[in-house]
């Protein structure tokens, strides 16, 4: 089964160069994109066992849903509160220039024992194809586990 | 770098990338979307070649990525 690649990004066109960043070097794994907290925890919740690295935004727009209503998709904080109650197993990047809100995420997340990084997105969208993919790239292949690697010799 | 570029539009003998700090290749991988390299006989050629050429390979840096999407291995 292929391991998975999870993001939740609201907007169509940073989505299109993730999905497009992602493609070009990590081909092999599935690529799973949300644009609101509820589905991402559901998707979340049947799968994070086979998840390599999640990303997650944090302030999303309101949605347009059924009968023109506007529906709130909630925020990413709602995503790492839920990640903060289940076992740490993956890196999870955090992608928005909301500093306090980032800097809850962090907390929450580091308390409960995931690795984290923040990537501060820049000028429009030239951010994605530079510290966002290099801080994917770096949580998917990973660091050299010394300590492991020494117990193993 | 596109190999036409790199090897003179030869035919490419494996394909990926690596990270190289302080002097060492601290992960060396065959992750390349356009070739799409799925042996891990060839990655450990290429890490062999590395060394032959004077580069340290750090232990536990050569990483494959099967072509099934399962986990990455480390090869070496």
């Amino acid at each position: 089964m292929a391991m998975k690649i999870v993001i939740l990004e609201d907007n169509a066109d940073r989505q299109a160069i993730m999905r497009k960043c992602l493609a070009d070097r990590f081909y092999t794994f599935e690529t799973c994109i949300f644009d609101n907290a509820a589905e991402t925890i559901a998707y979340l919740s049947k799968h994070l066992a086979e998840t390599l690295v999640i990303a997650l935004d944090h302030d999303l727009e309101m949605k347009v849903g059924k009968h023109g209503r506007l529906v709130d998709p909630g925020t990413g904080r709602e995503v790492a509160d839920y990640l903060a109650t289940q076992e740490p197993t993956c890196p999870v990047i955090l992608q928005s220039t909301n500093t306090d809100a980032v800097t809850g995420m962090l907390e929450v997340l580091k308390d409960a024992g995931w690795r984290t990084k923040r990537v501060v997105p820049f000028e429009d969208m030239s951010w994605i194809e530079t510290d966002w993919f290099f801080a994917m790239r770096r949580a998917i292949v990973g660091p050299i586990k010394r300590k492991k690697l020494i117990a193993q010799a | 770098m596109h190999p036409k570029v790199l090897g003179g539009g030869l035919p490419a003998m494996y394909a990926g990338d690596l990270t190289i700090r302080g002097g060492r290749v601290v992960d060396l991988t065959n992750l390349s979307g356009t070739f799409e390299f799925d042996d891990e006989a060839g990655l450990l050629e290429v890490a062999k070649e590395l060394t032959t050429q004077g580069l340290i390979v750090e232990t536990g840096a050569v990483r494959f990525f099967p072509p099934d999407g399962s986990r990455p291995i480390v090869l070496a």
